[in-house]
C-alpha cells in the first residue's frame, strides 16, 4: 500500500527518531502511532510554509516526553537502554538484526547525546535545526554531538589502544 | 589566508555542516595529515553504519498500523495546503457558517451548494450495504458479536455519538472505504427494528443538519458534524429517525 504523498518520505526518519528517543523498538511503535494520532489533532496548526519534518519531529519529542512521564507514572523504570545491547534481553525487532559495536554503543549513550547524535549524523540536520527543536543553544548542540562522537570512539577502541590518533586542536 | 583548521571544522565535516570552500579546506588539510584523515574516515564510517543499521531497524516496523492514520494526516495536512493556498476560500467558506461553499469548493458530499442538502452522501450506498449485511450477520446466531464499540471507534479515531439508553449497541465493524475507514454500530432498539449507525471521517469539514432519504429500500438519515459524516440506518419512519438524529447530535 502506497503512503500519502505528503508524507511517504518522512515515515522512515520518523520511526528512527523514535528508536532513537525510546531505545526500544516497541515503544517506538507506539511512539509513532501516538505522534501521528497528535498530528491529526493539531493539523491545525501546521503552517504550510513551515518545514513539515521539523513540526514532525516536534510533535514526537513532545509526545515521548509525556509518555515517558506517564510510564514512570506507572511505575515503569524507562530507558533500559543496556538490554538492547547486551544482549541479554533483546527487543523484539533488535534481536533479528545485525548488532554491530557501533548501534549497541548508540544506545548505551545519554538519551540527550543520543537524541542529537542521531538528528545530525542520521538525519542530517544542521546544529541550527537541531538546537531549535531541542530548544537548546547552538553550542550545546554542537558539545553533546563531540560527546557522543567521543563516546562512540572510545568503545570501537580497546581499552589497551596506544597512541591512536585523536582529534584535537590544530593550528 | 584561509583560517586555520580547528576541532570544530573537523567535526563540522563530519556533520556535513560546511559550505563548499570550507568542505575543500578541510580536506586539504587532512590530505596533509593522513592520521587525523583516518580519524575523520572512520568517523565518517560510524556514521554511514549508524544511518544504515537504524534504516534496518525502523523500516522493519510493520506498516499496518500506521497506513490509516497516515492517510488521515496526509488529507489534512494537504487541506491545510489547499486553504493556504486560496486565502479568499476561506474567507468565503467562514462567511458561509454552514460550510456548503467549502463544501462545493474542496470535495464534499454533492456538487451543488443549492442542492445538497437533499443529496445523500457518496458513502449512503456504502452504509446501506454495511446495514444490510449487518443485519444478515445479526440473524445469524453463529456469528460472534465483534469488538466493543468504543475499542473500533478508538481503533480509527472517530468520535461515535451516543443513543439513547433504550438503543444496545450488539456489534460493531470497521467499513474500509476506498479512502480511509468508516465505523459501523448495529443497535437493537426496545420494541423495534435494529437499526445501524455508519460513521466516517470526510475530507471536508461541513456542519450539515439531518437529512432524510431512501436508498435502496433502507431509510437513511444523513449528516456531518465537522470533519466527520453520520448515517443512522433503518426500517423505520423517517421522521422517527430525524428525531433520533436531532438527539443524538445534541
Amino acid at each position: 500500500m502506497t503512503m500519502h504523498p505528503l508524507l511517504k518520505d518522512h515515515m522512515l526518519p520518523l520511526r528512527r527518531y523514535a528508536l532513537a528517543l525510546t531505545g526500544k523498538s516497541d515503544q517506538s511503535d507506539d511512539l509513532v502511532q501516538e505522534t501521528l494520532a497528535r498530528a491529526i489533532e493539531g493539523a491545525a496548526s501546521w503552517d504550510p510554509r513551515r518545514d513539515l519534518r521539523k513540526w514532525l519531529f516536534g510533535i514526537m519529542r513532545n509526545t515521548h516526553a509525556s509518555l515517558s512521564r506517564r510510564r514512570a507514572l506507572e511505575g515503569e523504570v524507562a530507558g533500559e537502554l543496556a538490554s538492547l545491547s547486551d544482549g541479554s534481553a533483546p527487543a523484539s525487532q533488535f534481536s533479528r538484526v545485525h548488532f554491530s559495536e557501533t548501534i549497541a554503543s548508540l544506545m548505551r549513550l545519554p538519551d540527550e547525546q543520543r537524541e542529537v547524535m542521531v538528528l545530525i549524523a542520521v538525519e542530517s540536520f544542521s546544529y541550527k535545526d537541531a538546537a531549535e527543536l531541542l530548544g537548546v543553544p547552538v553550542g550545546t548542540v554542537m558539545s553533546r554531538v563531540a560527546r557522543a562522537r567521543e563516546a562512540l570512539r572510545s568503545a570501537s577502541t580497546p581499552p589497551a589502544a596506544d597512541d591512536k590518533p585523536v582529534l584535537r586542536l590544530v593550528r | 589566508m584561509t583560517e586555520p583548521i580547528c576541532e570544530f571544522d573537523l567535526m563540522a565535516y563530519v556533520d556535513d555542516q560546511l559550505d563548499a570552500q570550507r568542505r575543500i579546506e578541510v580536506e586539504e588539510h587532512l590530505s596533509r595529515n593522513p592520521q587525523l584523515a583516518a580519524q575523520v574516515m572512520d568517523d565518517l564510517c560510524r556514521r554511514d553504519e549508524l544511518r544504515l543499521v537504524l534504516t534496518e531497524v525502523a523500516a522493519e516496523a510493520p506498516l499496518d498500523r500506521v497506513i490509516l492514520p497516515v492517510e488521515r494526516l496526509g488529507r489534512r495536512l494537504s487541506l491545510r495546503m489547499a486553504l493556504h493556498r486560496s486565502r479568499r476560500a476561506i474567507a468565503a467558506s467562514v462567511l458561509i457558517g454552514a460550510g456548503w461553499l467549502a463544501h462545493a469548493t474542496f470535495g464534499g458530499l454533492g456538487a451543488d451548494p443549492a442542492s445538497a442538502a437533499h443529496i445523500p452522501p457518496a458513502f449512503a450506498g456504502e452504509a446501506v450495504e454495511a446495514h444490510r449485511l449487518a443485519l444478515v450477520e445479526d440473524a445469524d446466531p453463529s456469528i460472534k458479536s465483534g469488538p466493543k464499540t468504543a475499542d473500533i471507534a478508538n481503533s480509527v479515531s472517530i468520535p461515535m455519538p451516543h443513543l439513547p439508553d433504550r438503543f444496545a449497541p450488539v456489534t460493531s465493524h470497521v467499513v474500509p472505504l476506498t479512502k480511509g475507514s468508516a465505523v459501523q454500530v448495529l443497535f437493537h432498539a426496545k420494541g423495534g427494528e435494529p437499526l445501524t449507525l455508519f460513521a466516517a471521517e470526510t475530507d471536508s469539514f461541513i456542519i450539515a443538519p439531518p437529512s432524510a432519504d431512501e436508498v435502496n429500500g433502507v431509510t437513511v438519515v444523513y449528516w456531518q458534524s465537522g470533519w466527520y459524516a453520520y448515517v443512522l440506518g433503518g426500517s423505520r419512519d423517517r421522521e422517527d429517525l430525524l428525531t433520533l438524529a436531532g438527539q443524538i447530535i445534541r
